[in-house]
Parts: C-alpha cells; structure tokens; sequence
C-alpha cells in the first residue's frame, strides 16, 4: 500500500484499515532501522510494539505536513532514543559502562550473523553518541537523503552532514585499530 | 584512508549482519495489526481530545497563595501580640526622655493634652513673638508676606 493510499483511508475514517497499511509498508523497515540503533531482536521487538502503539494514537495528529514515511521514522527514532538513554542511565546508576553493555549485546545476541569485521563494525557504531549512531545508521545502511533526514531529525542538512562526516570518521579510525 | 573507506564500503556490500527469527514478519505483522482492536476499550478511535482546564483549575493556585498569605500575616500578627510587652513609664520617666530630646517644647511630645483646650494662635501672635526674640527686619517681612498669603 502507498503512502497516498493509506492517508486516503485514513481521511475517509477508515483508520483501522490506513493503520494496517502502515504494518504492512512499514514494519519491517522500522524494524531494521531500530535494530541497528539497538543491537539486539528483544530489544527491537519490545521497541516495536511500542512504536506502533505510538503511532496509532498519534495517528489524529498527522496532517500530512510531512511525508508519512519522515513522520514514522520521527516517532520511531525519538522512542529508541529514549529508550537509548534510559539505558545509558541505568548503566550510570549501576557504576558500569555502556559502551561495555552495547558490546556484549551485541555478543549475546543469538541473532548476529555476520563475521568478525561486521562485528567491530557494530561495535564501532555503538560507541558513538546516540545522535551520530542515528544519522551515520540512516546514511549508512539505509541511504536516506539528507534532506529526509532533516525532516525526522529535526536538524539542518549542514549539521548533518558534518555529524555523518564525524561518525565517519570515528567509525573507521575504530576499525582501523581493530583490524 | 582509501583502504578503511574501501573496508567500509566493503561490510556494506557484504548486507546487514543481522538475522530474526524465522517467520518474524510475519507474526510481528499480525501482532501489531492488532494493537488497534486491543486498544479499543481505552480509545476505539483515535480522536483528538482537548481536555479544557475548568475555572477552578485555573484559580486554584492563586486561592492557594492568598490563604497562605492570609495564615503568615494572622500567624504573624499573634505571636507579635502574645511576645510583645507594653511598655509602662511614669510621668517623671516621660519628662527625663523628653528633656534630652532636641524639640523647643519636649512637653508636646509626650502629652497630647498640653495643647488642648489653648486658643489658636494669631498670625499676630507669631510676629510679635519674633519681634520679642530679636528677630531681623527682613526675617519680619518675609512672616508678613507669608501671612499675606494665608
């Protein structure tokens, strides 16, 4: 279902119907790109479901100002945030590292099937800072236009642009000692 | 530089890493499909309420602010009645203070009665009470003039 086809559910008060059209276009990209940030399928799943509950109460607030896509991948990206620094507080509080605890998520997590680079490529990436995470994720893997990205971000293009340039650059210097 | 760009570029051809549990879509699917009907009981369609404040709400913290204010000063004003002692003096008391105080009449201070009853004094009286203490000529015709003008 496309976008247009499901905001026209949605106008004609079918949103039962304009919801099931956003599981199906959209679960499954929301789901990788929550993944990423996360490092781990539990902790997506969790995520998910909260997300989705999320965007069917939001749903009354859309006014297609924005794309739908930019606005979904807003509500996604400010729920793992969060739920990001709701970690990173429960490691402050428990005198542990986080950057420890990113690592052996990724390490534990039975669903990591890639080989060792792709794996300090991972933990490269979650060493960064939960912003630079998001954008070098959304440029990296996904390919997002800078333009899309200033939409969910809420950031000027330039900033990102450096941001992305940052990360870059950390992730490689990272995976330069590594390997 | 070039050889980490190319390592980069490389994971990323190589896909994500990452797998899921078999037939996770799926199921993901037909779980949050349902989020709409379980959510029924608590809002069956999403509407946008605004909820408006009523005219209590509004004026609560300010009722609360003057009756905390009114208890301070009532409070206040007790425990200054109930601690303060009234001071007593003699007449011979009264006198000693007045006598160094620097006033012409240090009676008047302290004895609202020592005016009483007296008749209002002239501008007449006044000038010639200078005249009698010495007072200069122009100091005369300056009391004039403002007599003039009374």
């Amino acid at each position: 279902m496309t976008d247009k086809e499901i905001l026209e559910y949605y106008n004609e008060g079918q949103s039962d119907r304009a919801f099931k059209g956003i599981v199906g276009s959209y679960s499954e990209k929301l789901y990788w790109h929550v993944r990423r940030l996360v490092n781990s399928h539990e902790d997506a799943d969790d995520l998910l479901q909260e997300i989705f509950i999320k965007i069917w109460t939001a749903l009354p607030s859309f006014r297609g100002e924005a794309q739908l896509f930019t606005w979904l991948y807003r509500i996604a990206t400010n729920e793992t945030l969060n739920f990001l620094r709701k970690q990173k507080v429960r490691a402050a509080l428990s005198f542990s590292s986080i950057d420890a605890a990113a690592e052996r998520k990724i390490d534990d997590d039975p669903y990591f099937d890639g080989n060792e680079a792709q794996r300090l490529l991972a933990k490269a990436i979650a060493h960064l800072p939960e912003k630079q995470r998001v954008v070098f994720t959304m440029r990296y893997y996904d390919d997002m236009k800078y333009e899309d990205m200033s939409e969910v971000l809420g950031t000027s293009v330039g900033a990102l642009k450096a941001s992305y340039h940052i990360a870059y650059g950390k992730v490689k210097e990272e995976l330069e000692k590594s390997l | 530089m070039d050889k980490n760009r190319n390592i980069l570029d490389e994971l990323k051809a190589q896909g994500r890493p990452y797998g899921t549990p078999e037939g996770y879509f799926e199921s993901l699917r037909s779980r949050l499909d349902a989020i709409p009907s379980e959510m029924k009981g608590e809002d069956a369609a999403p509407t946008k309420v605004v909820a408006m404040p009523s005219l209590w709400t509004k004026v609560r913290p300010y009722v609360a602010m003057a009756a905390a204010f009114l208890i301070l000063v009532t409070a206040g004003t007790a425990i200054l009645r109930t601690t303060t002692k009234s001071i007593t003096m003699s007449e011979d008391e009264y006198m000693q203070i007045a006598s160094i105080l620097p006033v012409t009449d240090p009676y008047a201070i302290y004895n609202d009665s020592y005016t009483d009853g007296e008749e209002e004094i002239s501008g007449d009286d006044i000038v010639n009470y200078l005249i009698e203490t010495g007072v200069s000529l122009e100091q005369l015709a300056y009391t004039a003039s403002y007599e003039e003008y009374r």
